[in-house]
């Protein structure tokens, strides 16, 4: 059985953290932490206690420090900063949105370093080993929209980054916190009474944002791929009427050619892995101010194209 | 497009060809087919007809008059449209003039 971050001590996680020899699975990634902020190591068992944690030794694709800066600014108004293999990639943030920093980093990592993966902007969940794919700009909606999926028994794949293996055309879960943020979160609290919560950061430069923590059998099931079955265009739009409208199929292809981070360098592998894709999903688009309705009608799109 | 075309875009006597060794892969999705440029790197979204063009284009030269000869029902009554598909191709760099 595959020890998890919740068997670990918190004394020993906590040295393993100071130590950088805390080697968590997340999804097909093995991600190396170090960090000494004392907050982090509280937070960080809330979100991912029920990851798989590899030997100190095991190889990592992402080594991740998450400290806080020397100077003043140990002092006044405390920061975090965000290491990649010994490299600063963005200019630090507060402390208290430590936690953030990392999920946000880690996108980065992904969209930036995976290149054996297609990487879309998309939120995935999956039902019977069939995925919905819900891309879309931040603000869209399709967080809230995934949150709300995940609450009624689907499986998470990923709150933000579809990973799509181009010599397959299958999905490749990465079950990770759900983000939310600002008007969302009370949606989903009161959407999702039971749902754990990590920690909620004002004043952030998005609003108010917490995250969600990921389904314990998503995080199980994250050797299981799914095949892309579904792409939805989601727009949470205020006080809108539910509307589910047909998306040509190449409007989806063009669509998801703009949200794939690493097109470019996927080369004829990506054009092919996203024309198989256009091909073989049922393409809508929602508009959506009621998430309980929109989930409700995306289940009965499931089965109306089982 | 830029509505001005040089004249070499408009011209019947011009013959056509696609451009050599540009690794071009064509995938029908849906209505229209993507077109994949291996040597830029673009993708594009061309209709049917475009896409049988290029095919045609590769395998011999052509003029707009051949070309024509095989349009879709819809194209053919507007004699315009096989010059405006090609001189869009030649935008895209994936067509281009042979020389006399």
């Amino acid at each position: 059985m595959t020890a998890t971050l919740s068997d670990l001590p918190a004394d020993r996680l906590r040295s393993r953290l100071r130590r950088g020899a805390l080697n968590l699975g997340i999804g097909p990634f093995g991600v190396r932490l170090r960090s000494s902020i004392p907050a982090f190591g509280e937070w960080l068992p809330l979100l991912y206690g029920h990851y798989p944690v590899a030997a100190p030794e095991a190889f990592a694709d992402f080594q991740i420090r998450i400290d806080r800066p020397w100077g003043l600014r140990r002092w006044w108004r405390p920061q975090s900063r965000f290491r990649f293999d010994n490299q600063t990639p963005f200019k630090p943030l507060p402390l208290s949105q430590a936690m953030p920093f990392f999920e946000w980093g880690l996108n980065w990592c992904v969209a930036q370093h995976a290149q054996r993966y297609l990487v879309v902007h998309a939120a995935v969940v999956a039902r019977g080993g069939r995925a919905l794919l819900l891309p879309g700009e931040p603000g869209a909606g399709k967080s809230t929209l995934c949150a709300g999926l995940v609450a009624r028994g689907w499986r998470l794949l990923s709150d933000e980054l579809a990973l799509i293996r181009p010599d397959r055309g299958d999905l490749l879960p990465l079950p990770r916190p759900i983000s939310l943020k600002n008007g969302s979160i009370p949606v989903i609290r009161r959407f999702a009474p039971r749902s754990e919560f990590g920690p909620f950061c004002r004043d952030t430069a998005k609003g108010v944002i917490t995250h969600l923590r990921a389904p314990r059998i998503s995080v199980e099931q994250a050797g299981q791929p799914a095949r892309p079955a579904w792409v939805v265009f989601p727009r949470f739009q205020a006080g809108a009427e539910l509307a589910l409208t047909p998306c040509p199929a190449e409007e989806a292809f063009q669509g998801l050619i703009e949200a794939a981070f690493n097109y470019p360098v996927q080369g004829s592998a990506g054009f092919h892995a996203l024309a198989d894709l256009g091909s073989e999903v049922t393409a809508r688009h929602l508009r959506y101010s009621d998430l309980d309705a929109a989930c409700q009608r995306l289940e009965r799109l499931a089965e109306e194209t089982a | 497009m830029p509505e001005a075309a040089p004249p070499v875009a408009q011209s019947e006597s011009v013959t056509w060809r696609r451009v050599p060794d540009l690794g071009l892969h064509l995938r029908p999705v849906g209505a229209m087919v993507a077109v994949y440029n291996e040597e830029s790197g673009d993708t594009h979204l061309v209709s049917g007809w475009a896409a049988a063009i290029l095919e045609r284009l590769r395998v011999a030269p052509a003029r707009p008059a051949e070309l024509r000869r095989h349009a879709p029902p819809a194209a053919t009554g507007d004699a315009g449209s096989v010059t405006r598909l090609l001189r869009d191709l030649w935008y895209l760099g994936l067509i281009e003039p042979v020389d006399p």
